[in-house]
């Protein structure tokens, strides 16, 4: 059997350590993602999921246990290596689609790969290629401000997968998205899982997001209460 | 890179403008002050490279104008030639310009006409070439050559005449511009120039006879302690002259307090524009703060957020170098033509030099300035970038 992913076994996350505004965001949580799973990450506001996107994205550091993406512990890693993790590694999905929006579709897909240290002929063509396969061939010159939201989520999908990183992280990916768009992006995220073996793992509270997934992690005060795991037939479409 | 600064101009482009014009204000006063500078070095330079290791001895009063002075001015020059160090003497006749028009009205060093011996040409360091018409030779009389601000402002050209002290003139060339005492001056010569000196004694005066000269040019034997050599002179012919070396040194400490006088004033101006840098990078990452975070989040590094917040500070020193540049040539260009027509001293210079030196440092002050807010935004912690756009 071969190695899981990601690896989180006994994470704590305490934010203002000491103080009086102290808080136990994560408490002791255990899990393991395999490669080419699409995860939900589910729990009321508060119950911890941002941090642990935060960790698990190598944003943030854990205050202890261990976080592993492809075997590489993140806990002992440099600030620049978790860095080239995060550019290489790792696509973030944002709620709020989070372009730049002083550059075009076509740059801001572009900027992700540059960051990652790839040169511009290189970046400039997945950029290109990645658009076209959401269904933005046509809107590569566009700003964010003269595409829907669903076009600008879309342009966000491009972006994270611009590097083909291990994992695709989405937060609420469809929260500002009414439920035709909301499908329509959804559809985009599996077929990259389906076809391509992406490992996707989506934070969100929306059933009609997590029904969608084959492993959903409930958290609640910081804490795994639930992994349900389905038959992944019964659960791509 | 540069589109994304392009872009952040454009977005910004009231703020950036102003900016851009503070920047510009401070390179365009470091670039006059600067080149007024240049200009004097200049002259002070080709000036003092005129009589290298010389001194000027100057008659004064009795020696001049009294009863036998030319007898005295003879005996003068013989003593001085016996001094130990003396390699040689050469008389002139110096006398100011003071007819014909409004001397006082142009700005720049005193129109004087100069008499020397012909040979003596050789040793003005190429000072006296010429620009239009011809010099004159050994054997003519009443002819003059001219120096090109003298030309402008009396508006002579070869070929016309000028009045010295009721005297006619010929004007058979105009010396090339040089930045020396010559650009206002008038040679004729030797001879000449000596019979307009005995036209400076007062009718009524009790005058003996004119002196052959009013200053010696007094050349130094090589390894001759040249300002022992001058306070000899003075003591011992009743001349003024000075130490070459002394006189070198006041004009270079002159200029020196000058130069720091007006490069701080350039400098005051600059660091006024700096903050104007340091003003719109502190507010750019404070609007641009989720940006930042988004940009860390999918792969940027601290090194990345830096180096594009330096390079717009850089950028924005840069356009303002270049337009601080180019309105601090437009103005010492019409302003030096005007000087130029008028036959006033042309006070600027922009040298290449200036230029490049004026061009990099707005943009390494723009970079400095442009530091603490880059590195605050570099350190910006990207967790924020996943929360929701409120």
């Amino acid at each position: 059997m071969s190695a899981p992913l990601i690896e989180v076994r006994d994470l704590v996350k305490v934010h203002a350590a000491g103080t009086a505004a102290e808080v136990r965001a994560l408490d002791g949580v255990s899990f393991t993602i395999e490669a080419g799973g699409y995860v939900a990450i589910v729990g009321e506001s508060g119950s911890g999921k941002t941090t642990l996107m935060h960790v698990l994205g190598a944003l943030d550091r854990a205050t202890s246990g261990r976080v592993a993406i492809a075997g590489r512990d993140l806990a002992t890693e440099s600030r620049s290596e978790l860095k080239a993790i995060r550019a290489s590694e790792i696509g973030f999905v944002f709620q709020g689609f989070n372009l730049i929006p002083t550059l075009s579709a076509r740059e801001n897909v572009e900027l992700a790969a540059r960051y990652a240290g790839r040169n511009a002929a290189s970046a400039r063509a997945s950029a290109q290629h990645l658009l076209a396969d959401v269904g933005l061939g046509d809107r590569t010159h566009h700003r964010p401000a003269q595409l829907s939201g669903g076009q600008q989520q879309r342009v966000a999908i491009a972006r994270a997968l611009v590097n083909a990183p291990s994992l695709l992280l989405a937060d609420e990916p469809t929260g500002d998205l009414d439920t035709r768009t909301a499908d329509a992006v959804l559809d985009v995220l599996e077929r990259y899982n389906r076809e391509r073996g992406q490992t996707i793992v989506l934070v969100t509270h929306n059933p009609a997001v997590w029904e969608r997934c084959e492993t959903v992690i409930s958290l609640s005060d910081g804490r795994v209460v639930d992994i349900a795991r389905r038959d992944r037939a019964a659960v791509l479409r | 890179m540069i589109l994304a600064i392009f872009c952040n101009f454009r977005n910004r482009l009231a703020r950036t403008t102003l900016t851009v014009a503070g920047i510009a204000i401070g390179i365009l006063a470091l670039v006059v002050v600067g080149s007024l500078a240049e200009r004097l070095q200049t002259i002070v330079g080709r000036s003092t490279s005129l009589d290298t290791g010389a001194i000027f001895a100057i008659g004064n009063g009795r020696e001049l104008f009294g009863a036998g002075s030319r007898d005295r001015m003879r005996a003068n020059i013989a003593r001085v030639r016996s001094l130990p160090g003396v390699a040689s003497v050469v008389p002139e006749v110096i006398v100011p310009y003071a007819t014909g028009f409004a001397e006082g009205a142009r700005f720049g060093p005193p129109s004087l006409v100069f008499g020397f011996p012909y040979a003596m040409r050789e040793r003005t360091n190429g000072a006296l070439s010429i620009a239009s018409g011809r010099d004159f030779t050994s054997s003519e009389r009443r002819v003059a050559i001219v120096g090109t601000d003298f030309a402008a402002s009396a508006h002579v050209r070869a070929g016309e005449t000028v009045a010295l002290y009721g005297n006619s003139f010929e004007v058979v060339g105009v010396i090339a511009k040089s930045f020396t005492i010559f650009d206002a001056a008038i040679v004729v010569p030797m001879a000449d120039a000596q019979a307009l000196v005995g036209q400076l004694v007062p009718p009524n005066a009790s005058v003996g006879s004119t002196p052959g000269a009013t200053a010696l040019m007094v050349e130094v034997a090589p390894h001759a302690d040249a300002g022992l050599l001058a306070r000899r002179i003075s003591l011992f012919t009743g001349l003024t002259a000075r130490d070459p070396a002394e006189v070198a040194g006041n004009i270079r400490s002159t200029t020196a307090i000058f130069d720091a006088i007006i490069f701080g004033s350039a400098l005051i101006a600059l660091v006024v524009g700096a903050f104007s840098i340091v003003n719109t990078m502190t507010i750019a990452v404070s609007e641009r703060t989720r940006e930042i975070r988004i940009r860390k989040a999918i792969g940027a590094g601290d090194g990345d957020i830096l180096a594009e917040f330096v390079t717009e500070a850089a950028a924005i020193g840069a356009v303002g170098g270049i337009l601080g540049i180019a309105i601090a040539l437009a103005i010492v260009a019409l302003v030096d033509a005007r000087s130029a027509a008028s036959g006033n001293l042309e006070l600027f210079a922009v040298t290449p030099r200036l230029a490049a030196g004026s061009f990099v440092f707005a943009i390494l002050l723009s970079m400095a300035a442009g530091l603490l807010p880059a590195i605050r935004a570099a350190r910006l912690d990207p967790t924020d970038a996943l929360r929701r756009v409120a």
